[in-house]
């Protein structure tokens, strides 16, 4: 059968994934994105966690992150669209006032 | 049977991700994530989560997907420019993410397989990931988290409204 | 009964407490009786002392008073406590006294003056700090007041700050004095070291055990205490900061730098007799030191043109004279003319300070002349102070001298008899040369002084009279003869140890040698006296030939042999130069540079670290990554 270790193994992968994609990415609506991907790997472990171990908790905590998720994402956005009124563009690099 | 579901559904989930940061119209990165979230719930409903499945569904692909939707079309991304200012960013980032992939997975697949027990699939009851098992756990234990997430919910609902709003300089027609 | 000594310490210290703080605000005449007063108390106190001593047999006349424990550090324990003993005692007879009419004296000369209270502050805490040099019981004690009176003869002669010689002359006594006293400090350090104690009775009994006579370490403490005596009481060749010292108020110069503080050295030399018994070689150092500065001194005053330099010239060379004493092991007879020297030379300086008042301020001889019969009781004071420092009988000076040629001579040291004897001559002309250019002749005062010209009032005339008194009578506690010899009887215990050391030096010649010796030495001071009066009264031509034949020599006796032009080369631009160097050279350019550089290296670097704060969320993203990858790594690796 499928061990632990497989969904473990595909939680990482995801999460990389998420990583990768936001020091990559340049535009502000995908990096809110992959987020949300590394959000959902993280989920993944979760909910693999509480199964084989016959606990409902993991999957208590991941309600709470899908609700933490979605707030965060509103605000985000709201950030995102602030942003495009002030700068017209929605590359993140051109956010670069806080430095020396 | 069911190892046969988990390795398509993990692998759509892996292709689908991969796509998402390989698009370069936040549009089509878009409807790929929306792909890996529905084959995540496909996962969730292996794992006897059902009530988590759903919600995934809902919440994920239905709600901030959607909502993620409505922000590219209002502000009518063209897509990424060519040029790079950061050159060393992208080589470095790949970097690191690979050797962030690399402690995760030593550390899912060595540490865990360490206690045998625990990594085959044990014995679960009849109701388990059912709503009314959930809903038993959530308004007991996980009262006061439950509270306090709506509490979040609100203040992201005001903060969300606030930087939404235009400024008094911005309005058209204001106070003179 | 002997508990009270403290009492002698304490009124001074009060006077100073209420002068200092209070001074201010109180009028002159609370003052003067805050002051006078408490050196009044100070003197009744001694004379209570030294009454009660007297009452003790002679052999158990030695009480010690501890006060309180001062340092306690591991093994090294110190007290702040006083001996009593016939030293110590007419010591402090002495200097209360003589404080006391001085304290009176210059309520009448400082009168008017805009520093009256901080004057008479600085004067009672002198007289304290000089009276806890002689009370003090062990080296360290007395080397605080050593110190102490240091500082207050800085700050008297300094008095008038405001003119630069002023300052001029206190900075250059204290620095000299430091010389002196670096010297003392490493003695007391090398006492420390060989006898593990401080205390004078421990030291002094434990020497005769543990030091064979003419031992290195021995010879080496009594150099060191003596270079400290040296630069305190004005030997060759630290003498330099006295004659500079009579910028001070004419109080001063008698009080410090005639009667007491100078006499510190003589009476620290003295107190460690048993030392210096065990260190011929010192003894010798000693001897030689103070015969070449009686004689040096003394040939310096004989065309000095200040009245108060001459005197100062002359007290250096009458210091000499107490350092050739104890060089021969005269203890007591060094002692003795400490004592009538106090008192004649303080009247000196009071007498010449009651000519210089009534002449606003002239101290030049030349401008002098003539004030014989216009100052008449200061001009009797003058002549008996005269009398008595030429050594003419029966005035005091005649026996204390007496008593030291007389020991020189028959310990064999017919060099240092002959150059005392004629120190002595000259002497005799100087002061007398002295009387006759300030009160005799025609008056060659300037004009606009010559209407104020008045006898003093009676509170500076009263203090000459006694110490007039004094200067007569005090000869007499000294006569020579076996029974007749008071003072030294009255001494001999105190140093009785020190005697015995000596044995072998020990002569006794006969009464007839004695007076014999007493009559030469007369008739050159006569012969000295009969010399001034032919140059000054009836020839006065004849100095003004002897100037002009022999022009070299007068310039050089003038100028006070180049000596001080002399330390300025030698010693003083070159350690100017060096500071100099060490200031622009050493500490801006090296130590500045130093600093500032790690400064401005430590802003280099933190330039190059600034520039990770690039202000793209994209590498902070990145940074966070990284972190999170090596704290991770690091637990795995664990």
């Amino acid at each position: 059968m499928i061990s632990l270790n497989y969904y473990l193994l595909l939680s990482a992968v995801l999460f990389s994934i998420g990583v990768l994609g936001v020091l990559i990415k340049r535009n502000a609506i995908i990096m809110i994105m992959c987020i949300e991907l590394m959000l959902n790997a993280v989920n993944l472990s979760f909910v693999a966690l509480a199964r084989y171990q016959n606990l409902m908790d993991g999957q208590i905590v991941v309600f709470f992150v899908m609700t933490v998720a979605a707030a965060e994402v509103a605000v985000g956005l709201a950030i995102v669209v602030a942003m495009f009124r002030l700068k017209q563009t929605e590359d993140v690099d051109e956010i670069n006032l806080m430095k020396w | 049977m069911e190892s046969l579901l988990f390795f398509v559904l993990a692998a759509i989930a892996v292709a689908s991700a991969l796509l998402v940061i390989l698009q370069h119209k936040p549009i089509y990165s878009a409807l790929w994530l929306v792909l890996c979230f529905f084959s995540l719930s496909g996962l969730y409903f292996l794992l006897h989560s059902e009530f988590l499945a759903i919600m995934q569904i809902i919440v994920y692909a239905g709600a901030i997907m959607v909502f993620i939707l409505f922000v590219i079309m209002l502000l009518n991304l063209k897509g990424e420019e060519a040029k790079e200012r950061l050159p060393f960013q992208r080589l470095i980032g790949i970097l690191f993410s690979l050797l962030l992939l690399m402690l995760l997975v030593t550390a899912s697949v060595y540490t865990v397989s360490m206690s045998n027990e625990m990594v085959q699939a044990g014995e679960i009851s009849a109701s388990f990931g059912g709503v009314k098992l959930f809903g038993k756990l959530l308004f007991s234990e996980y009262l006061l988290p439950f509270e306090v997430a709506s509490v979040i919910l609100l203040i992201a609902m005001i903060g969300a409204v606030i930087f939404g709003k235009k400024r008094i300089a911005d309005r058209e027609g204001g106070p003179e | 009964m002997l508990d009270i000594v403290w009492l002698v310490l304490f009124f001074p210290l009060l006077g100073v407490v209420v002068n200092g703080l209070f001074g201010r605000l109180l009028k002159k005449k609370v003052i003067d009786i805050v002051s006078c007063g408490a050196v009044g108390a100070s003197f009744l106190f001694s004379l209570a002392v030294f009454y009660h001593l007297l009452k003790l047999p002679a052999k158990e006349r030695v009480f010690e008073k501890v006060l309180f424990p001062w340092i306690v550090s591991g093994d090294f324990k110190s007290f702040v406590a006083l001996l009593i003993d016939p030293l110590s005692s007419v010591m402090i007879l002495m200097v209360s006294g003589v404080s006391f009419l001085i304290h009176i004296y210059s309520a009448g000369y400082m009168a008017g003056d805009r520093g009256y209270s901080r004057y008479f502050a600085y004067l009672n805490l002198f007289t304290f700090s000089m009276l806890l040099l002689i009370l003090a019981n062990n080296y360290l004690l007395m080397y605080i007041g050593w110190e102490a009176v240091g500082l207050c003869s800085y700050l008297l002669i300094g008095f008038w700050y405001e003119k630069k010689s002023a300052s001029d002359a206190g900075k250059k006594a204290f620095i000299v004095n430091r010389i002196g006293d670096f010297g003392f400090a490493l003695g007391i350090i090398l006492i420390y070291a060989t006898f593990k104690d401080l205390n004078f009775t421990s030291v002094f009994q434990e020497a005769p055990a543990l030091l064979s006579s003419g031992d290195m370490t021995v010879t080496l403490i009594t150099l060191l205490l003596f270079l400290g005596a040296v630069g305190k009481s004005a030997q060759i060749p630290l003498y330099v900061w006295l004659p500079d010292a009579m910028e001070g108020p004419t109080p001063v110069s008698a009080l410090i730098h005639a009667a007491t503080m100078v006499t510190a050295g003589v009476y620290m030399v003295a107190r460690s007799s048993i030392l210096y018994s065990l260190a011929p070689l010192s003894m010798n150092v000693v001897m030689v030191i103070g015969g070449a500065t009686a004689i040096y001194a003394a040939s310096i005053a004989l065309v000095q043109t200040d009245i108060k330099k001459v005197l100062a010239y002359s007290t250096i060379s009458q210091l000499g004279y107490m350092f050739l004493a104890l060089g021969v092991g005269a203890y007591a007879a060094g002692i003795f003319h400490l004592l009538t020297h106090a008192f004649f030379k303080a009247l000196l300086f009071l007498a010449a300070g009651s000519v210089i008042h009534s002449l606003s301020g002239e101290q030049d001889m030349t401008k002098m002349g003539g004030l014989k019969g216009l100052m008449p009781k200061t001009y009797g004071t003058f002549v008996v102070a005269a009398l008595a420092l030429g050594g003419i009988f029966p005035f005091a000076g005649f026996f204390s001298k007496d008593q030291i040629l007389w020991n020189v001579f028959i310990q064999g040291n017919f060099v240092f008899w002959t150059l005392g004897v004629a120190a002595a001559f000259m002497t005799a002309f100087y002061i007398f040369r002295l009387i006759f250019l300030t009160f005799h002749g025609e008056s060659r005062v300037e004009e606009e002084k010559r209407a104020h010209v008045h006898e003093s009032p009676n509170v500076i005339v009263l203090p000459l009279l006694i110490l007039a008194l004094l200067s007569i009578v005090a000869g007499l506690v000294g006569i020579p003869g076996e029974g007749m010899n008071l003072i030294d009887q009255f001494l001999s215990p105190v140093f009785k140890s020190s005697a015995v050391l000596a044995e072998s030096n020990a002569h006794h010649g006969s009464m007839a040698l004695e007076i014999s010796l007493m009559l030469i030495s007369l008739s050159i001071a006569v012969l000295g006296i009969f010399i001034a009066f032919l140059f000054y009264v009836k020839k006065t031509a004849w100095p003004l030939r002897l100037k002009e034949k022999h022009s070299f020599f007068y310039r050089v006796l003038f100028n006070k042999y180049y000596i001080d032009e002399f330390y300025d080369f030698v010693i003083v631009k070159p350690i100017k130069k060096m500071s100099l160097f060490l200031w622009k050279g050493f500490d801006l350019l090296i130590i500045d540079g130093l600093v500032n550089y790690i400064a401005s290296f430590v802003r280099m670097r933190s330039e190059t670290y600034q520039r990770l704060q690039t202000g793209y969320i994209r590498n902070y993203a990145l940074y966070v990554v990284i972190g999170t990858v090596f704290i991770m790594a690091y637990f795995f690796l664990k």
